[in-house]
């Protein structure tokens, strides 16, 4: 199921980075968060309305 | 919190220590998971009968109470009911650890069940017909928004319980280095479930409190982006949570290994950061939102997870056929395939999702979403032909497969009726791929979702189809009988399983030992595999089929949509 780097070796940042699961979340809420939801509210708030 | 040596048991097959606790916990999960799966099929066969044209068995009032029903159970309970199951299975029994906060999980299957009995009460009360997306002004009833409000916060209670449990695991060591890719899969997937339910916390709250008249107006337009943040994520946790079961089943049932493992891992950091950016695809033809905000989500960002997607896809096939080639299987392009174990339901039922899923779930999502080509489909039957083709062909299909692996594990009982178990994904995958098909079909025709009676008979708009269109209409539907037949075979084979299957010793072994791919080459000193200076030259063709198809189909909807906007 999974290759194991337990040979002492301190892995690549990028693997450090991967295994924290708390830093996973705060990128995988905040990213769509602001890309998705909050620049699609900005959108929705911007309409001009029907004179 | 101290445990002792009884609060576990060893797998003796898979080696997997088990946490009584979190055992009980996945079978609790997953056995109201396949109840609703059963309550829900019930009114979706409802729903299927009822769009057939010579058919049309529900009055509209039943017809929408069903649709509704249908939705939220299939879509939305019965999955997410699993994939707690799925986390729990992950974080507790994967890692040989025991579950944290056991009373936050057990908080976490009662809510999520209160939760969506109060759901029930409403729909079959008949005032809350207002399909799974309830877009105001449509008003259910208050306990149809609370309900869904309590489901939620016991899904997230749920997902903080699995992380947790990896807290407990990396501090107690029980696993070393990295997480095991499958249960990096499954975080992938908790932190899609956060996002998704903090965005229905956004948007449920402020409608239950519309619903009870504490606050005068939802404006629909804003409701809509953030519902969808809420509606389409919960399907991409779908999509993460049987992709990890497909690597699972790869190395359950051939001791199969990623590719790469880092590219794999790479491709979920991809779906962490763009995945439920896709659910913009369902706002392409709102008026209020800009092209640079629709553009930019479906056409720049959605094609990263895409991208993804097509690196598991190719990847999990890979994985198996370099297992079969390590472990001797090393002729021809696809005799690795040809000599799987095809009537083993745990593989049959995997790998029937996985192409299915790519070729119909896949393929058409990502056609989709182009802005363009989505004003062909918009709103048409094409949309539930898609979303079947991913969560009944691929995530529902996928979630079988692993069930009958995991009865023996997890319930310690041999699977009953097992002729009926080897038919069932070839039964149940015949009815929802043809389904899906005849459905995209007949939306491409124009044919519209969401109504009873696709004539608009006795209506000032009554429209008239082309036979062609009431046709595929009729196929899909009776397909969808036989994909609902599929279902029942799935639930009587696990019900008779749990219920009457003969009991399985706590030292005795529920699957045949499966070798590792990597030792069995060791052993036989079978260093290099493959031909074409490829090892895995047979998953290359099908990738090359899947790229063939994606162009092949997105060209043929651009040249559709020249034909319906007649530009000189």
């Amino acid at each position: 199921m999974s290759e194991s780097n337990s040979s002492g070796v301190s892995p690549h940042f990028m693997q450090k980075a991967l295994d924290n699961q708390w830093l996973m979340l705060a990128i995988g809420v905040l990213v769509p968060m602001v890309i998705y939801t909050f620049w699609g509210l900005w959108d929705v708030m911007n309409v001009v309305p029907a004179p | 919190m101290a445990t002792t040596t009884s609060d576990f048991r060893v797998d003796p097959v898979s080696g997997l220590k088990i946490h009584r606790t979190a055992n009980t916990l996945v079978k609790w999960n997953a056995v109201a998971a396949v109840v609703f799966l059963l309550v829900g099929g019930l009114f979706g066969l409802g729903v299927a009968l009822t769009r057939m044209p010579s058919v049309q068995l529900l009055s509209p009032e039943l017809f929408y109470l069903a649709l509704t029903a249908h939705g939220l159970v299939n879509l939305v309970v019965w999955i997410i009911f699993f994939e707690m199951a799925v986390l729990y299975f992950l974080g507790a029994h994967v890692l040989g650890n025991r579950i944290a906060t056991p009373r936050w999980a057990w908080a976490q299957f009662w809510l999520m069940l209160v939760g969506a009995a109060l759901v029930a009460v409403a729909v079959l009360g008949g005032n809350s017909s207002v399909m799974m997306t309830s877009y105001p002004p449509l008003q259910a009833e208050p306990h149809f928004y609370l309900g869904l409000i309590i489901f939620a916060v016991g899904a997230l209670i749920g997902c903080f319980v699995f992380l947790g449990t990896l807290v407990v695991a990396k501090r107690e060591k029980t696993y070393q280095g990295s997480l095991p890719l499958v249960v990096f899969g499954g975080v992938t997937a908790t932190v899609i479930a956060v996002f998704t339910l903090v965005s229905g916390a956004m948007i449920l709250i402020p409608t239950f409190l519309w619903s009870v008249g504490l606050i005068g107006y939802i404006d629909p337009m804003m409701y809509r982006v953030i519902w969808w943040a809420f509606g389409h994520s919960s399907q991409q946790i779908n999509v993460v949570a049987h992709i990890s079961i497909w690597y699972l089943i790869a190395s359950l049932v051939f001791g199969a290994k990623p590719m790469s493992e880092k590219v794999s891992r790479g491709a979920f950091l991809l779906y962490i950061l763009f995945l439920q950016l896709g659910s913009a695809h369902h706002l392409l033809s709102d008026p209020g939102l800009t092209s640079a905000w629709k553009i930019f989500n479906t056409s720049y960002a959605i094609y990263l997870a895409v991208l993804a997607s097509m690196i598991h896809g190719l990847t999990v096939p890979g994985s198996i056929e370099l297992a079969q080639r390590r472990k001797g299987i090393d002729t021809g392009l696809f005799t690795w395939l040809r000599k799987a174990p095809w009537g083993n339901p745990v593989f049959s039922g995997m790998f029937l999702s996985l192409v299915g899923f790519g070729f119909i779930g896949g393929v058409t999502g990502v056609v989709m979403s182009v802005e363009q080509i989505n004003m062909v489909i918009h709103n048409t039957m094409y949309l539930p032909g898609h979303f079947h083709g991913t969560l009944v062909v691929g995530t529902t299909m996928a979630f079988m497969a692993v069930t009958y692996w995991l009865i023996p594990v997890v319930f310690q009982r041999k699977i009953a009726l097992a002729g009926m178990a080897k038919w069932q994904p070839y039964i149940f995958s015949l009815g929802a791929w043809v389904f899906s098909i005849a459905l995209m079909g007949a939306g491409t025709l124009g044919v519209q979702r969401r109504h009873a009676d696709i004539t608009f008979a006795g209506q000032p708009l009554a429209y008239e189809y082309p036979e062609i269109a009431k046709g595929l209409m009729d196929l899909g539907e009776i397909f969808g009988v036989i994909m609902s037949v599929g279902a029942v075979m799935f639930i009587v084979v696990v019900l008779a399983s749990i219920f009457t299957g003969e009991r399985i010793a706590e030292d005795s072994a529920p699957w045949p030992k499966v070798e590792d791919a990597d030792v069995v080459a060791e052993r036989t000193g079978k260093k290099h595999v493959g031909m074409w200076g490829m090892e895995a030259p047979g998953t290359f063709v099908l990738a090359m089929i899947l790229f063939a198809t994606i162009v092949l189909y997105y060209f043929v909807n651009f040249k559709y949509l020249s034909t319906i906007w007649g530009l000189s």
